[in-house]
């Protein structure tokens, strides 16, 4: 079965590595990206559709690409997200709205635009890529934690209105992942990180989209508003 | 004579799982237990099938079947 799937921030990183899992798996798969060479994606057997998640007319744009390509949305992943990481006193109001703007405001806009088709199709799986930090907070990431947090109510909410329409909200929670985003931390700051993992290391993009790729399986039916978490136990106990 | 009115009643038969003979003219969608999420999908499903653009009141539970008819046919059709 190869199905219509949309994976936002799906040119690098952890998206990157779940458009490729779900690609690999015989499904039909856009990814979105705002600049750059988009060669590589394509040679991935990825399909490129230009979009910056603030921007809602062209989040519109994207679905409606997707759709045109693939046929509607049946799996959704919302996962472009960044930090801006500043102590509370130095965070200006633009950081951390700019914040929420991209990683929970652009997942409302995402799933807001892909819902009707799954409405229509009475199916659909989204999953939504929040992170740990979202439930133990993170010092110098209020912005970032609190709309990673703000993911967890959205697809709870979600599960709730549209379960009866055979559609589901998961999260997945990663720990530390090796990507452009955890690339500028320090010696010190990777040592610290690690001392609170349990499995003693990092992650890689391939063991969140493990996860991802599974939440939107037919194994996963049974599974709406959880909160599955990728990260080595470094989160245990939230 | 148009046939909107059967035309609706199909999309209830197709989406809602009615039988033909459940739903009358005189019915209000809040009568026929459309509940609001259920409305949102017939909208859906009302301006893919005629073609036309509704604002997201235009279908209200307290519309009869009738009412509705009279406001798809008063909504001209999008290319
Ligand atoms: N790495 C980790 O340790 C970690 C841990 C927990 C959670 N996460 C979460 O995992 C997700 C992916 O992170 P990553 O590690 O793969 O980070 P990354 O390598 O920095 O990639 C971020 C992705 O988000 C996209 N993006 C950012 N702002 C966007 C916007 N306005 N419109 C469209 N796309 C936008 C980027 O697209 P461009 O290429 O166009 O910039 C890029 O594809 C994020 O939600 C992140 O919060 C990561």
């Amino acid at each position: 079965m190869s199905r219509s799937v949309l994976v936002t921030g799906g040119n690098r990183g952890i998206g990157l590595a779940v458009a490729r899992a779900f690609a690999e798996g015989g499904d039909k798969v856009a990814v979105t990206y705002r600049s750059g060479d988009t060669a590589f994606i394509e040679q991935a057997g990825l399909v490129p559709v230009r979009c910056d998640i603030t921007d809602a007319g062209q989040v519109e744009r994207a679905c409606e690409e997707a759709r045109q390509r693939h046929g509607p949305v049946e799996v959704l992943v919302a996962n472009a997200g960044v930090t801006r990481d500043q102590l509370l006193l130095r965070m200006s109001e633009e950081d951390f709205a700019g914040v929420v703007d991209t990683n929970l405001t652009g997942a409302f806009r995402v799933v807001r635009a892909a819902a009707a088709g799954m409405l229509q199709a009475r199916k659909g799986r989204v999953v939504l890529v929040s992170s740990v930090v979202g439930m133990s907070g993170s010092p110098g990431q209020a912005n970032y934690a609190a709309s990673k947090a703000g993911l967890i109510g959205l697809a709870r909410s979600l599960a709730r209105e549209l379960g009866s329409r055979n559609i589901t909200f998961n999260v997945v929670a990663p720990g530390f992942v090796d990507t452009g985003m955890t690339r500028d931390l320090t010696a010190q700051q990777r040592a610290d990180i690690l001392a609170r993992v349990p499995l003693g290391r990092y992650g890689t993009a391939e063991e969140i989209a493990a996860a991802v790729r599974f939440l939107a399986s037919e194994e996963a039916s049974y599974i709406t508003g959880a909160v599955v978490p990728v990260d080595g136990g470094m989160g245990m106990g939230h | 004579m148009s046939d909107t009115y059967e035309r609706l009643v199909q999309l209830l038969v197709k989406n809602f799982g009615f039988d033909t003979d459940e739903v009358a003219r005189e019915d209000t969608f809040s009568k026929l237990e459309l509940d609001s999420l259920a409305l949102v999908e017939l909208t859906l499903a009302v301006q893919q099938e005629f073609k036309i653009k509704l604002t997201d009141d235009d279908l209200d539970a307290n519309d009869t079947m009738e009412q509705a008819v009279k406001v798809i046919e008063s909504k001209p059709v999008v290319a």
